[in-house]
This record gives C-alpha cells, structure tokens and sequence, in this order.
C-alpha cells in the first residue's frame, strides 16, 4: 500500500494502514499488541493513562536527566512526578534509585532504555520503556508497555509514535485512551458503552504508509545516539576525559551502535 | 410486503452520493513533496499553512496541531486553566469537547442548549458560573456558530476566557466576522469527516499573541514555565490541507445554496422543519444540516421517522446523546432541552450530502414526504 494510494481510502481516524502499521510493528517488536500514534509523547500519554487510571495519588518515576518529555507527559495526565537519579556508567534511570523511590502510589517507572532486564525487580507491570532514539527493535526484559518515538530522533522516522504491550486488557485500555474511548474495531460511533474518557491520539494514514519501508531499514534496530547517550567512556570519542563531556558534540546518526 | 424500504419496498433512491473528501493530483502532489523532504514534523508545510488560514480566518495567529480536541487541550493549559478549574461546556457536542477538559485537568460543568440553534444558551450559562469557573467552551455544533454577542457579554461580565469549539465550524461567520476570529481562541478540527480535512488534524486560532507564543513554545520542547508536548500537526497533514483549503469557498457555497433550498423543501412539508434562521449567522458552515423532526405532527417517533427515511437512501441520522448519559460522565446537569432535543427532536445530514445538486435534495424532501404518506405502515413496526 503505497502512500499515494492511501488517498483512497479513509485519511484517518483508524484506518486500514494505520492498523496495519499496528500489526506489523507488534510483530516487529514482539509485543502482543502494538498502536500507532500521532507523536512519540501521544502513546507515552496513552500509556500512562491507562497504567496511573483510577488513582487521582499516581506516581510517575522518571530519570532526573534525560528526555524532559517523560516529566511533560507524566505531568499532562495529572501524575505526580517522582525523579530519580541515573546511573553513571549507563546514563539511564538507575534501578536501585528507583527501587527507593517507590511507594504504594507508584503506577509507573520509565527507563529510557531497551534493557529491561536490571528493572524486573520494580514490578513488569509498572515497567515503561521509553525508546525516543530507538532501537526500533523488541525490547529485552517484560514491561507493561515499550513506547518509541518515530520521529525526527528515532532511527524509524515517519513523523509519529508507537507502543507496544504484551497484556491485552491494558492495551485494550492504552487504545481506548487514544480513540476518544471507542475500543478497538469502532471507528466513528457517536456513543460508546466504554467507560474510558479517552482523547485524540490518533494518526492520520499517510505517516503509516511509510511505515512498512521504515521497519525494513537495517538501520532501526540500533538507536540513534543523542547528547544524552553520549558517555565520556564512548569509544567513538576516545574516551574523553570526564571534564571534556559537557563540551562534546551533539550526534545523531543510525552508524553509531 | 410494504411500500417503505424499511418494511421491503423498493428504496426511493438508491443513487450514492457525494464521496469524502475531494481531491485530486493537487494532494498527490502533495504527499509526494513532503516524502521527499524527509521532514515529517514542524517543517515548512505546517508553517505554511499556518499562515495561509490565519489570513483566510482574519486571526492574528493560526497553529496547526495534531488534533481538534488536543487542540481544546492545549489552549485550556496555555490560559493556566486546570485541576481546581470550572469550564462549562453544552452536553449536545461529540465527547472531545468534555474529555479534552478532562484532560486539561479541569471539571467539565454542563449547560444546557437553546432549542433555537442547539448551542449553549447564555442564560444557561450563568446558572452554572462558580468562583472555579474559568472559561466557557462556546460549541459551534454542525457548523452552526453559537451566540457569540450573548456568551462574550457572559464571558466579559465574569472575567472569563471563551474559547470556541469551532470542530464543525471552519469558515463560519458571526455578524460578518469568521468565529475562529473571535473569543478567546478557537479550536478547529480537521478529522477525516471536517469540511476541512487532512484526516486527523486541528487548529487553533486566536487574536491573542501572549496566548500564541505559550503554544508555540509547549509545541517546540517545551521551556522552564511550560510542559514538553509533541501535538503539532504532521507534515502531511498541513500539506493535504493547503490543497483543501483552496476548495473550501467554493464547497462552502455549494452547501449554503443547497441547504437553502433544503430549509425551503422541508419547510414546506409541516412535519419536519429547519432551524430558524438567525440574521447574525453570516456563514453556517454546515458540517452537520440539522432536520427538526415534529413528532406531534408525525404522530410517530423521531427515532422510527429517522430510520425509516434512511432506508429510503437519505444519509440521515439520529445525531448526539446527551453527553450526561455515557457510563463513564458523572458530572451532574440539569438540562431538560438537551434531554427534548437529542430524544425527540435532532437528526442530522452530513456536510458531503450538501455536494450535491439541487434534484438530490428533492429526494431528501420526496422521501419524508414517501415515509409520512405511510405512516400508518410505520406506526405497525415501530
């Protein structure tokens, strides 16, 4: 289905590529369930809604020093956000600071990484991986959802989102949240028996059609590096000296593993 | 067997009519130019368009977003209004307009409608003002615009923001003036359906250049005051619509004549009736061309008057339920027009039925007039 030929079905408003794009992301990342979204913090939002639903004391755990993003969304839904510091060797959320971050108001922890393993410990079902630079890949470790950024700093770039989940109640949740509260297979009802308030999170079918292409390039399944990723340790910078990072070069390119 | 369609007679038309939405090699055209950019995301399309619709509209400011309730959204949280504020909001609306409060983290407070033009009623209005209310969300339902001499005098009076849910409504006009030019802000949508559409797409327009530099900056990263949100429009989305944009005028004309003639067909029968017209309403947009059904003249119920005139190949339906009476809305209302209308009274044809010409609309007429001839066929299977 190429991208012109889209104009002749429907644009938007869940359509046939844009559930296809849903299928093939899901098998790409070897999640049960995957949506497309209209931006990567629009499936973070729906993530988050559903995971903080129900209780008006969620807590959202982020990392003090990374993508701003996940602060932004936790705070959209009405969450109180709950920093904790990285890690230094790896740059993202440190397991052991979020462990004592943790309270029984806790609803979600997003690491920024596609490593999930060192997190098991904080609850799967809390677990978000949160993907802006990719990989575009299946994600080691469970969680509750994968969350990846298509756009301009994702290695995948077709100017939306993606999540992924594996449990098909929540993600039942997570689609509701972004179809304006109409589950799954119900395009334009006007009333719906859902009980979800849900938004507008949706993406039109054009970025989807790029999708198939998008997910067939060899570069998606290594991330994009960011200023953020880069460690003073990297070999690509010769193991610059500790007071030397500040100053290094933003990079971003899919040649950097 | 019946003459009705709905019992198994032969429909009174079984022509298609107009598909949705309009295009041509000017959209091709335009896919392809943004593919080969490679920039998907807050690239030139988007700021292109922006400043074509604000001259089209006569607004200071236009930014395209991703959506016409993320739209809403945004301008509640760009005005600081959220958790602890009121905004007040007519249940007769598709459910954006409340779950885009809701998502702000403000309390949607109901007002009920006018029978006159199914808007919010001003006086409504101010029977629901608290010290938490912050804004009203004037819908323009159908593309129909609501009374904005009434709710600005309101909105003035008690220092509150009116923001117009325009979602229906591109290109209507008050006293002269295109709505999204007027209030506060306006939120525009342009879903697949919208008059203008991309497929999934919205706007915001306002006079308000403090209002519109706090939107631009969530919608690029966010800064120290204001939250990160990636809610601008595609690059696809704001191309598809500087296409379409060039087709509204004409199309908008297309419906303003045919729905005249709709208003004088129908008008004319005494069972049914358009809205009353109303002088300040310089442009209706008509996304949605509001039939009134007169149950007491049918002497039949609108649901099964609707139905059985759909059967015979009139795209027409029931339109809204109260917003009140979906399982997961608690907030309470007291609405007893609301209640009239969306019962008894509404149903609605959409906006690409008014593409048409001149013949199809007597069809329109002829096939309530064919369901009244048999009314006493109807009343056996209601």
């Amino acid at each position: 289905m190429s991208l012109l030929t889209t104009l002749d079905n429907a644009w938007g408003t869940i359509g046939p590529r844009m559930q296809e794009g849903g299928r093939l992301f899901a098998a790409h990342t070897g999640m049960a369930n995957a949506l497309i979204t209209f931006s990567g913090t629009s499936a973070l939002e729906a993530a988050l809604r559903a995971l903080c639903a129900g209780d008006p004391d969620a807590e959202v755990i982020v990392a003090a020093y990374g993508d701003p993003r996940t602060a932004s969304v936790a705070v959209a839904v009405g969450a109180k956000v709950v920093f904790a510091d990285v890690d230094r060797e790896t740059g993202v959320l440190s397991p052991a600071c979020a462990a004592a971050a943790m309270t029984s108001h806790t609803r979600a922890v997003i690491a920024e990484t596609a490593s999930l393993a060192p997190y098991a410990a904080l609850g799967t079902e809390k677990l978000v991986a949160w993907l802006p630079c990719g990989p575009v890949a299946p994600v080691s470790g469970a969680c509750a959802a994968a969350v990846y950024d298509l756009g301009g700093t994702s290695p995948v770039n077709i100017g939306a989102g993606a999540l992924a989940a594996n449990d098909p109640d929540l993600f039942s949740q997570m689609f509701a949240y972004h179809n304006c509260g109409r589950p799954f297979g119900e395009r334009e009802t006007l009333s719906f028996g859902c009980a979800i308030i849900g938004g507008d999170l949706r993406v039109a079918e054009f970025p989807c059609a790029l999708l198939p292409d998008a997910l067939a390039h060899p570069g998606c399944g290594k991330p994009a590096a960011s200023v953020r990723r880069l460690l003073h340790r990297m070999p690509v910078f010769g193991a610059l000296p500790d007071d030397r990072f500040p100053a290094a070069v933003f990079v971003n390119t899919r040649s950097i593993a | 067997m019946g003459k009705l369609a709905l019992t198994g007679g032969a429909p009174l038309r079984d022509k298609k009519w107009p598909s949705w939405p309009v295009y041509d090699g000017a959209e091709r055209e335009a896919l392809s130019r943004v593919q080969a950019s490679g920039v998907f995301r807050g690239g030139n399309e988007a700021r292109a368009f922006a400043a074509a619709y604000a001259d089209f509209c006569g607004a200071r400011c236009c930014v395209p977003v991703a959506n016409g309730t993320v739209s809403i959204e945004l301008i509640l949280r760009a005005l600081g209004i959220g958790r602890g504020d009121e905004v007040i909001l007519p249940p007769y609306t598709f459910i954006a307009s409340y779950s885009a409060i809701c998502f702000a983290g403000a309390t949607p407070v109901f007002a009920d409608i006018s029978p006159v033009d199914y808007n919010l009623d001003a006086a409504a209005v101010e029977r629901v003002i608290t010290p938490r209310t912050r804004a009203i969300l004037a819908v323009s339902v159908g593309g129909r615009p609501a009374d904005y001499d009434a709710l600005s005098d309101v909105a003035r009076r008690r220092g509150l923001a009116l923001i117009g849910d325009a979602a229906q409504a591109a290109g209507a006009r008050f006293n002269g003036t295109d709505i999204a030019a007027l209030g506060t802000a306006a939120s525009i949508s342009c879903q697949n359906s919208k008059n203008l559409t991309c497929g999934e797409g919205g706007l915001i327009t306002t006079n308000d250049e403090a209002l519109c530099n706090t939107l631009t900056a969530m919608l690029s990263g966010g800064d120290a005051q204001h939250l990160a949100l990636d809610s601008g429009i595609s690059e696809f989305g704001a191309a598809i619509l500087s296409s379409q944009l060039t087709r509204l005028p004409a199309q908008m004309e297309t419906r303003s004549e045919n729905a005249a003639y709709l208003d004088e067909l129908l008008s004319a029968l005494g069972f049914v009736a358009p809205l009353p017209a109303d002088p300040r309403v310089t442009r209706n947009a008509y996304h949605l061309y509001f039939v009134r059904v007169l149950e007491d003249k049918l002497g039949v119920s609108r649901n099964a008057f609707i139905r059985a005139v759909a059967a015979e190949g009139v795209p027409i339906t029931t339109g809204y339920e109260p917003l009140y009476t979906f399982p997961g809305i608690k907030e309470p209302h007291d609405c007893p027009t609301t209640d009239r209308i969306a019962a008894h009274e509404a149903s609605w044809i959409t906006q690409n039925a008014l593409l048409a010409g001149r013949e199809d609309m007597r069809d329109i007429a002829r096939a309530m007039e064919k369901v009244y001839d048999c009314i006493d066929e109807l009343r056996e299977v209601e």
